[in-house]
């Protein structure tokens, strides 16, 4: 770095600049004249040189002249040619200065327009690079708006067809030709469209939501207690687990955990992955637990259902994606859940989601979140 | 001799809507039988000769438009109408599903069941 900044102090321009090609200056290794800090040439180039070289030369033949003519040198002679030579000498080395000096910032003021148009070229270059990847990150980005209303459109049309269908058959009287069984059956499948509809609706808009909201960060101001929320979520889903013969444990903590954050979101969160863990669990339990970690709080919801094969356990946080073995138990997922739970606990700073699943041994979710004490 | 019952298949995923143009189908007089997936409607199309094909699109595991392509590559079942029967509404599936052979694409949400059924009645209409 030091050795660096010499060798810029050495630069030619500046006042201790030795130029190395001048076999005299080199020599010397000081400045003869001021002029030789701007000066690169050779020694036998230098101007100055050059003219006491031709002076000698003149003086000398001016002196061979006069001898010839007048077979003698007088002092008046010799006065006069070494003024003529002072003189010029003087005019001579003032102007050597100047071309010297006016060669140096000639060539001084090229280099830094060649060094500005070099620049220019790069930060062009640069810019449309910056540009191109803009349009490309746009292009994606219509892309997926596209794809995402062409699924979205599908999933919402499902349901509104089924729901649709009933009801024109239910107008046109198609369904007294039914048994009491059939039309039953009729009846449920479209309450339970309806319902999925607004599921899918839900799910659409959040997950707008967590899209739009971008980098945005999500308003965190609410004091939430987790083991209040858990509670009154697992409370909410005990008839679901009812119906479907399911043990919902809950090894209810006793203590309460505070943390900061959007209590619609966890609670969105939460309610996903429990709406999950019953609906893809035919048989045994869905156990939710809550402990304290030092200055954490760990929630964890195990079930024994279908579990997500090996190849979708990547794949299930993205958009619109489902495992397999779920489109083959339920078609008319929106496939947004796990999406909208993880952009949840993302958008929560510190907080963490873990998942473990085996196919047809169930799936464990571990969500971990900082507690409030323990921020401040 | 009674008429022949016009067969109409539907290679479809969702119980509910097998349920609801199922009956509707049977209520109309028609054979009504249906696969679950791609692989078990190309074997329903092999074996029972239907009249029609009504495919779906997003299909579990398969995409109806592979579904499609295998029932018109196959001598046994390529002359048999093909409607495409679904809710993706997307331009390059559209033409994918008529360049492949569809004889109509028809967005399940835009029609009520009795529109399925006078439209397969009109395809099918010179079997009788």
């Amino acid at each position: 770095m030091s050795n660096e900044k010499q060798n810029e102090k050495k630069e030619i321009g500046k006042d201790c600049y030795i130029n190395r090609n001048c076999w005299l200056v080199n020599n010397l290794n000081s400045l003869p004249y001021k002029r030789c800090q701007y000066c690169e040439l050779k020694f036998r180039k230098c101007l100055f040189l050059q003219y006491q070289v031709i002076s000698i030369v003149l003086l000398s033949f001016s002196f061979i002249l006069f001898y010839i003519i007048d077979r003698s040198i007088s002092v008046s002679a010799i006065i006069i040619i070494f003024t003529l030579v002072i003189v010029y000498g003087y005019f001579f080395n003032n102007s050597t200065e100047k071309i010297i000096k006016s060669n140096f910032f000639e060539k001084k003021a090229k280099k830094s327009l060649k060094e500005l148009s070099d620049n220019l070229e790069e930060r062009v270059k640069e810019q449309t690079k910056d540009i191109q990847k803009k349009a490309n990150r746009m292009m994606r980005l219509l892309k997926m708006r596209s794809e995402f209303l062409d699924i979205a459109s599908h999933q919402l049309r499902t349901p509104t067809s089924v729901i649709k269908g009933t009801l024109a058959m239910l107008k046109e009287g198609d369904l007294e030709n039914m048994s009491l069984a059939e039309r039953a059956k009729f009846i449920d499948g479209m309450y339970k469209k309806s319902i999925k509809l607004e599921e899918i609706i839900n799910n659409i808009l959040m997950a707008s939501e967590m899209d739009t909201d971008g980098d945005k960060a999500m308003a965190l101001n609410d004091r939430i207690d987790l083991t209040e929320l858990a509670d009154k979520i697992i409370a909410q889903h005990s008839l679901d687990a009812q119906n479907k013969k399911l043990h919902l444990v809950w090894q209810k903590p006793d203590e309460p955990m505070i943390l900061q954050g959007s209590l619609r979101y966890i609670e969105e969160a939460i309610n996903n992955l429990l709406d999950n863990a019953i609906k893809y669990t035919n048989k045994g339990s869905v156990t939710t637990t809550l402990v304290k970690n030092k200055r954490k709080a760990l929630l964890t919801i195990q079930d024994t259902g279908i579990g997500i094969p090996k190849e979708d356990q990547n794949k299930v946080f993205k958009k619109f994606i489902r495992a397999k073995n779920a489109r083959n138990a339920y078609t008319d997922g929106s496939g947004l859940g796990l999406f909208i739970v993880k952009e949840i606990i993302y958008k929560h700073p510190g907080a963490k989601i873990r998942m473990e699943s085996k196919e047809n041994k169930g799936t464990k979710f571990n969500l971990e979140f900082i507690l409030l004490d323990n921020i401040k | 001799m009674s008429i022949r019952r016009i067969k109409v298949l539907m290679i479809e995923d969702d119980q509910d809507q097998i349920q609801l143009y199922g009956t509707k189908f049977r209520l109309e007089g028609y054979d009504f039988i249906f696969g679950n997936d791609g692989n078990d409607g190309l074997k329903l199309a092999k074996e029972q000769n239907p009249d029609i094909v009504l495919l779906d699109i997003m299909l579990y595991e398969e995409d109806g438009i592979e579904v499609l392509k295998k029932i018109k590559q196959d001598q046994k079942t390529k002359n048999i109408p093909v409607i495409i029967f679904s809710n993706l509404d997307k331009k390059e599936i559209v033409d994918k599903a008529f360049t492949l052979g569809a004889v109509d694409y028809i967005i399940k949400s835009k029609i009520v069941p009795s529109e399925i059924v006078e439209k397969v009645a009109e395809i099918t209409k010179n079997k009788i």
